[in-house]
Formats: C-alpha cells, sequence, structure tokens
C-alpha cells in the first residue's frame, strides 16, 4: 500500500498542470465557503454585539420570573447583586468588558410641549461606558457621570416629542413601588441619544442608577445585572457558572413558564408569590432568552443560511466531481497500460484514492489559507457593501444596519468545512477511482 | 462556415468528454439559478415581513402628521376627507390591491387597579383585514365587530400588564380634540399577539368610529390611509402617481415603505448587496471550474490539432474551430441548466422550500416567519450568471487552442504521446 501511495504522489507530479487544476477548484471551492459563511455568521454577530449593548447583556441576572411578566417590586436585592458581581469575578478566565446594574420602569415625560409615554432605564453611569453603546451614541451633549443628580440622557425622539434641548427641564412622573401614588421629578437634559432605532429613541429616558431608587422606592435594588463578554460565544458557559452558583440549576427554565407549571414544580407555596415564582430566587440568562426575538430572528436566518450553503457546497462538488472524470478520463490509456503491467484493479482503485485524498489534502491547506486569510481581512476592514452598491443616504446605525459587514468564523466551522470538503473530494473520487479499477481496453494501448 | 460545422462535429466525436464538460456548464447554471432565485425569495420574505404586518406598503398621511402623529394633523386639514377616500384611492388605482382608514390616539388604559398607555389605533375591522394582518394575530377571543360596539383588542404585554381578562372592561383616559378629556369604556374581546413584543406591549385596537368619538373627531377626520399593493416594489412609483394626482385632496401626502422605514429599506439593500458579492464569487468559482475542465479537454488534444496542422488547416482555422465547439458546448449546458433550473424554480416558487422541516416548528413567529421560502426568478442576474459561465468556458478554450494552434505540429503531435 506504501508503494500505492508513492505512486500516487508521483502521479500528481506527472502532470503538474492537471493536479494543480484539480487542486485549485478543490481550494477555491473551500475558500469561498469559508468566505460565505464567515460573512453569513459575521452579520449575525455583529446583530448580536449592538443588540446586547444595547441596554441588555451577553449575560444577565435577574429575579425570577421577571423576563416572563416584570413588575417593578420584581427585584435583586443589594446582596444579590453583590453575590452575583463576586461570583462572576470568581469565575475567572471569561472575558468580561462590563458589569452594570439597571432599573426599569414606565412613566410619563412631560415638557412645556406637551407630554409622552417613556421607558425609564436607571443606569450606573460607568458601568454603561463599559458595557453598553449609549455613550457613544449620544448626538448631542453628553453621557451621565457618575454624581450627576437630576440629570437624564433622553432619545432623539424624546427630544423631538417635547421639543427639548440640551440644558432643558422636563418632569418625569411614574408610580413607584410598594405604593400607588404616582411620583414625579423635574429633571434636566443632559444629553440627547440617537442609536438609529427610532421605536427605542422615541421612548427612552437614562436616569441615573442612585436616583432611580430612590423615585421608584427601590432602596438598594436593581431589576437586572448585565454582564458584557468581549464576544457572544462564551456567554452560554458564564451563563451556566452563574445559574449553578446562584440558583443550583445548570440549565435554563423555559423562558416563558405558565404560573401552573411553575406552582406545579414548586415546594411550599408561602415562598411563591402570585404568579408562582419563587420570591427570593434570581434567574440567570443569556443572550438567547434575553432578547428571544433575535434569536428566533437568527434562528430563522441560519436555515435560510443553511440551504444557501447546502446549494454552494452542492456547486462545488459537482464542479470538483466534472474536474475529477475529466482527469481520470484524460488517464483511460495510462490506467489499462498499468493493468497489462499487472497492477491489479484494486490497487489502481486505491491509486486513485491516494491521488485525490493527497489533492484533497494539499487543496485543504492552500483554501484554509486562502479562505482565511479573505476572512482576515474581513474581519479587519469588512466587506464595504455600501460601496459595493447603490446605497445612497444608508445613515441608520444600529442593529444590523452597518453597512460594512464584518466576518465571523468559529473554530467549528472552519474544521466542518475542510472535513465536509475533504471528505467530498474523496467521495466523489470513488466513481473516477472505480472507472481506473475497470479501465482494461485493449484497443487503447493498440491506439497510439 | 466550415469551422462551425468542424466544431459542431468535433462536439459529438467524443461524446463522453462533451457530456462531462456540458454537465459542468449546466450544473453549475443549475446551482446559480437556485441561489439567485433564494436570495430573491429571501429578500421578498424580509420585505413581506416588514410591511404585511402593519406598515403597509404606502401610506397616506397630512404632510405634518409624522413623525409625531399629532392630534390635529388628520388628512386633508380640519376639514378632513371623505370618509369613502379609501375605496376610492382603490377603484381608481389599479396598482393598490386594498386600502383601509386609520386613526390613532395615545391614551391611559385602566382596569382599575392597574394601567399602562397604550397606542390605540381606530382601524375599520373588515378593510384593515385586506391590508395588513395584525388583527390576525388573535390569540384568544374574538375578532373586532365590523361595526363600532365598543370593544377592544389588546396586545399581549399590555393585557397583562393591565390584568385585563377577556369580557372585562378597561377605561380609555385620553385629551380629546376639542380640548376636553375624554374618556370611555371598553370591553375586552380578543388579545392580540403578533410576536413583536415592542408592539405587544403598546398595541390597542378599537373601531375607528370608536375612536373617533372618544378624541371627538368628526367621521370626516382620520390620520391614515394605508395600502397594500400587488408588487412591493412598485410602491415608490405609486407614490409619485399619487402625489403628482390632482383629484386628491389638499393636504394629503403619500409615502412608501420605504420612506416609512429607511431601515427596512436599507437592510434589504444590504442583504441583496451582500448576497450579490457573494453569488458573484460563486459565479467566478462556477467558471474557474469549467475553465478548469474545458482546460484539460483541450489540453488532452494536443495531438489532435497537430494532425489537423499537419494535414493543412490553417491555425486560425483550428482555432475558431474550437472556438465554435466550446461555444456550442457551453450553450448546451447554460440552455440544459436553465430547463432543469426552470423546472426547480417553477416548484420552488409555487410550493416553497419548507425550511420548517428542518428547523421544527416556529410556533411564535408564525405571523412574522414565514418557514417556507418561495423562489424568485431574477432574470438580470440570471442572464449575468449565465454569461459569465459561457465567456468563462469559450475563454477557456481559447488559450489551449491558441497554443496549440501555433505550435509546430511535430512537437504538438509529441506532445500528447507520453502517458
Amino acid at each position: 500500500m506504501l508503494t500505492i501511495l508513492r505512486i500516487a504522489w508521483r502521479n500528481l507530479w506527472r502532470n503538474t498542470r492537471r493536479t494543480l487544476l484539480t487542486a485549485l477548484t478543490v481550494s477555491l471551492g473551500l475558500a469561498l465557503l469559508l468566505v460565505s459563511l464567515g460573512l453569513g455568521d459575521g452579520a449575525h454577530q455583529q446583530m448580536i454585539e449592538s443588540a446586547v449593548r444595547m441596554g441588555s447583556g451577553h449575560v444577565i441576572v435577574q429575579a425570577d420570573g421577571y423576563q416572563a411578566v416584570g413588575g417593578i417590586e420584581r427585584t435583586l436585592s443589594q446582596a444579590e447583586v453583590d453575590r452575583a458581581r463576586r461570583q462572576i469575578k470568581q469565575a475567572g478566565d471569561f472575558p468580561v468588558v462590563g458589569v452594570t446594574t439597571r432599573i426599569f420602569a414606565s412613566g410619563l415625560a412631560s415638557s412645556a410641549d406637551g407630554s409622552t409615554g417613556v421607558q425609564i432605564i436607571g443606569v450606573e453611569p460607568q458601568g454603561e461606558r463599559d458595557s453598553s453603546d449609549f455613550p457613544d451614541k449620544i448626538v448631542e451633549g453628553q453621557f451621565l457621570a457618575p454624581g450627576d443628580e437630576s440629570r437624564v440622557v433622553i432619545g432623539r425622539g424624546v427630544a423631538r416629542k417635547l421639543e427639548l434641548d440640551v440644558g432643558d427641564k422636563l418632569v418625569l412622573m411614574a408610580q413607584a413601588a410598594h405604593t400607588s401614588d404616582v411620583q414625579s421629578r423635574l429633571v434636566r437634559v443632559k444629553g440627547i441619544l440617537g442609536t438609529g432605532q427610532d421605536e427605542f429613541d422615541q421612548i427612552i429616558v437614562l436616569l441615573p442608577l442612585s436616583e432611580a431608587q430612590r423615585f421608584f422606592n427601590l432602596p438598594g435594588q436593581v431589576h437586572q445585572l448585565a454582564v458584557v463578554l468581549e464576544s457572544s460565544h462564551t456567554s452560554e458557559e458564564l451563563a451556566q457558572d452563574l445559574r449553578q452558583a446562584l440558583t443550583g440549576h445548570r440549565r435554563a427554565q423555559s423562558p416563558r413558564p405558565t404560573a401552573p407549571q411553575v406552582a406545579a414544580a414548586a415546594g411550599p407555596q408561602e415562598d411563591r408569590d402570585a404568579e408562582g415564582y419563587r420570591r427570593d430566587g434570581v434567574e440567570v440568562l443569556q443572550w438567547r432568552q434575553a432578547l428571544p426575538e433575535l434569536q428566533e430572528f437568527i434562528r430563522v436566518d441560519d436555515g435560510g443560511n443553511y440551504v444557501f450553503h447546502v446549494f454552494l457546497f452542492l456547486l462545488i462538488g459537482f464542479m470538483v466531481l466534472n474536474t475529477l472524470l475529466m482527469s481520470v478520463l484524460e488517464r483511460r490509456r495510462e490506467f489499462t497500460l498499468l493493468s497489462a503491467l499487472g497492477l491489479p484493479p484494486a490497487q489502481r482503485f486505491a491509486m486513485v484514492l491516494f491521488e485525490a485524498a493527497l489533492i484533497g489534502a494539499l487543496a485543504s491547506a492552500a483554501g484554509l489559507a486562502l479562505g482565511w486569510s479573505a476572512h482576515k481581512y474581513f474581519e479587519v476592514y469588512g466587506l464595504p457593501l455600501d460601496a459595493l452598491m447603490d446605497m445612497e443616504g444608508a445613515t441608520v446605525a444600529g442593529v444590523a444596519f452597518d453597512p460594512v459587514m464584518h466576518s465571523y468564523l468559529s473554530a467549528e466551522r472552519i474544521l466542518w468545512s475542510i472535513f465536509w470538503i475533504f471528505l467530498m473530494t474523496l467521495v466523489l473520487a470513488l466513481m473516477p477511482a472505480w472507472r481506473a479499477a475497470r479501465a482494461a481496453d485493449v484497443q487503447l494501448l493498440g491506439r497510439d | 462556415m466550415l469551422v462551425l460545422k468542424l466544431g459542431w462535429r468535433n462536439l459529438w466525436r467524443n461524446t463522453r468528454r462533451s457530456l462531462i464538460t456540458i454537465a459542468a456548464v449546466a450544473t453549475a447554471f443549475f446551482f446559480l439559478i437556485l441561489l439567485v432565485g433564494m436570495t430573491m425569495g429571501l429578500k421578498d420574505q424580509l420585505l413581506a415581513n416588514g410591511t404585511n404586518l402593519m406598515l403597509g406598503h404606502v401610506q397616506l398621511h397630512n404632510p405634518d402628521y409624522l413623525p409625531d402623529r399629532g392630534l390635529y394633523d388628520t388628512l386633508g386639514g380640519r376639514q378632513g376627507v371623505d370618509p369613502d377616500l379609501s375605496s376610492q384611492i382603490e377603484e381608481k388605482f389599479t396598482a393598490v390591491k386594498a386600502a383601509a382608514p386609520r386613526v390613532y390616539g395615545f391614551a391611559l388604559l385602566s382596569t382599575g387597579e392597574h394601567s399602562a398607555g397604550a397606542q390605540l389605533i381606530g382601524v375599520d375591522p373588515e378593510r384593515e383585514a385586506r391590508v395588513t394582518t395584525f388583527l390576525n394575530t388573535l390569540h384568544t377571543g374574538q375578532p373586532l365587530a365590523a361595526q363600532a360596539q365598543g370593544g377592544i383588542l389588546l396586545g399581549e404585554g399590555l393585557a397583562e400588564e393591565l390584568r385585563a381578562q377577556i369580557g372585562g372592561e378597561v377605561a380609555a383616559l385620553t385629551q380629546a380634540a376639542d380640548g376636553s378629556l375624554g374618556n370611555a369604556l371598553f370591553a375586552v374581546r380578543g388579545i392580540l399577539r403578533s410576536g413583536l413584543s415592542h408592539v405587544d406591549k403598546t398595541l390597542a385596537v378599537v373601531h375607528v368610529s370608536d375612536l373617533q368619538d372618544l378624541l371627538v373627531l368628526p367621521p370626516q377626520r382620520i390620520h391614515e390611509i394605508v395600502l397594500s399593493l400587488d408588487d412591493p416594489m412598485q410602491a415608490d412609483a405609486l407614490t409619485e402617481q399619487l402625489n403628482a394626482d390632482s383629484e386628491l385632496p389638499e393636504q394629503v401626502e403619500a409615502a412608501s415603505w420605504g420612506d416609512l422605514s429607511p431601515q427596512l429599506r436599507d437592510y434589504l439593500a444590504m442583504f441583496e448587496s451582500s448576497y450579490g458579492f457573494i453569488i458573484g464569487l460563486i459565479a467566478i468559482f462556477a467558471a474557474l471550474g469549467i475553465l478548469n475542465t474545458m482546460l484539460m479537454a483541450v489540453f488532452e488534444r494536443s495531438r489532435e490539432i497537430g494532425t489537423v496542422t499537419s494535414l493543412g488547416m490553417l491555425p486560425e482555422q483550428v482555432l475558431f474551430s474550437i472556438l465554435a465547439e466550446s461555444f456550442f458546448l457551453s450553450l448546451i449546458g447554460v440552455a440544459a441548466g436553465l430547463g432543469i433550473g426552470g423546472w426547480a424554480m417553477n416548484y420552488l416558487s409555487t410550493s416553497g422550500l419548507d425550511l420548517s422541516r428542518w428547523m421544527g416548528e416556529m410556533a411564535i413567529m408564525s405571523t412574522r416567519m414565514d418557514p417556507v421560502i418561495r423562489f424568485q426568478w431574477n432574470w438580470e442576474m440570471t442572464s449575468w450568471a449565465g454569461l459569465t459561465l459561457m465567456a468563462a468556458s469559450i475563454l477557456a478554450a481559447a488559450i489551449p487552442a491558441f497554443r496549440a494552434a501555433r505550435m509546430d505540429p511535430v512537437k504538438a503531435m509529441a506532445a500528447a504521446k507520453g502517458v
């Protein structure tokens, strides 16, 4: 067999042109697959990263049931927040970029020019700087700073509706926790936020956390602790670690358990609130559960990409098959000669397969090098889609609308691609190899 | 003429070789057709997802109405418009599939203990159902009655916040057009679940007349007419046509989905250009694959070319006969690819490709994300792909043919001998 392998290797270089052409098809196919996968995943990665930096996190900790039913009184206590922070520090290896806490509430904002319903988020000014894009998306004025009192950042849409500029005053009204009274507070606009998502910019008001805690009568409490990582692929592990440490479970409960289910699974009833959630429990969610719509969108889009790549893979396969068939066809006389010299069919079969395997290996290396460089280029410099196509005025920022696409490739994707392309080359070589094993046409020898 | 005939005959002298090359062109073209068709189908689907729920394809407003949605900025200003304007537009513009009036108001809804702000939309249920789908996302309860009966549909999130039950009542409190504080009681008929949380948290739907009563607006004052078209891509053209139409009342301005939602337009443009880029790369790859097959096929024939040259055929004749051969080859290949591709597309564009087979059910998203991709033809991209493939095969034949034709016949004949 080793002899056959050596012959196969020498065969490759007996006709360098043919070998290189075949290897070129395989390696370009692999490179193409990697670029296409990288750009597809990159678009999703970009969406995830910008969504978690818009008031969410790769991993979030909340009071049990907050995601499903909300409620201003469903909070994390100071002790729970401290415990979670300690756990994140101890978890060690995760590339944590920032940890921040938030309060969410709805209310009404009024100026002399009218009033509008708003979503108030109490934020830690420093924490948001580490872990969200809010500070970078200020279009006028400045973001909140530690120690700010009675200052808010409002969305561009809120500013337009209430005709507010930086420095103007507005009144926030909202219902606080544990009381039915409506509270109101006079605040001043410090900055105007333009995320590019109109639905968001039309309702958002950011208030310093300490002030929000006083305003909503939630001393020391928060609704959410958000962890932002360098990238999303370790979020599942961190979520599991935290969940284990904070709740004793390793897996998340289903995102929206119905009250009876929860109640049925429950222990003593007195620990449960009206909706059946544990009063002093916490829930640890990763972005998939925290942003279910994005998760669903990506899932459906992945389905489309999957079919696209199956077609692409089949196309590559046919191109490789054609090249292989053509090269074996060209060599029918040679195989007949080998057969006449006494090389048994099994060995001719093995010889062609070895050739294909060697070409597959060479081409995988070349394709990987080529695909990886293209991926690196698109990762760093991006693919400027606005330059490719007429997209005049595509100034919208925010989720998913960055006109420069960046590639993202996981090691898993690369290994799978190489595996499949290599396997495909071998499988496709079976038919030509069988041909070679069978080819014993004496007439071919006589022709020359 | 002679070279054409020679080319054609050469094609069938070695049927197996020709068939492999034809198969290469045909399969490459077939997959390119499918990839283009799928991309276009996904784009249409994204557009439908973005517009069918609530946006519609074209909306008519008072020029001052957006973005603030002021209560007084009704269509046609203070005089308002004919309440039948929707049906008049439907009749007059053939591109319009359906039209429906809407009135908007922001109100505080309350069930006694719980209250929440909501965006009230007054609709004509029969007309609205022909234009958009959000009324069909009824999760529980009954749809809105065709006549104004004081019923209300609540978004799921909103209903949860209000702890509202079907059959229960909610009070709506709002600032009315006459400056008074309008209030009314509505009976909760159903709960809507659109799948979009920001919609479900703020949406409350009532009959247009009920909302006009609450806001103290006469029947001729409405905020919006929303249109759906058979072909969403015609929205910009129709918008221009509407805005140029002199019979429409004053203070009525049309805007297309692209103007109303630039994000959606940009996203689709991004989608198309990113896939266009990938498909361009794939076309180049397929062309290279064909180039390979063709190069091999012609290099293999150096000996034969040497023979015909030594028999007295001129180098240009050799060159042109091979070019003619590869032209026929690629033409047959492209035609075959188009044939199978057309057959597959015919099936995939009517029945569609059901993704849920691989991905399981997507129940929550059924209203927003159709798991069936319906492929769409795009002749421009398809023709480009076909031409690229043909150019590649002819070019691929030209290189070795040119070399062989100029070669010393003796050398050319010797070149193929060493096996």
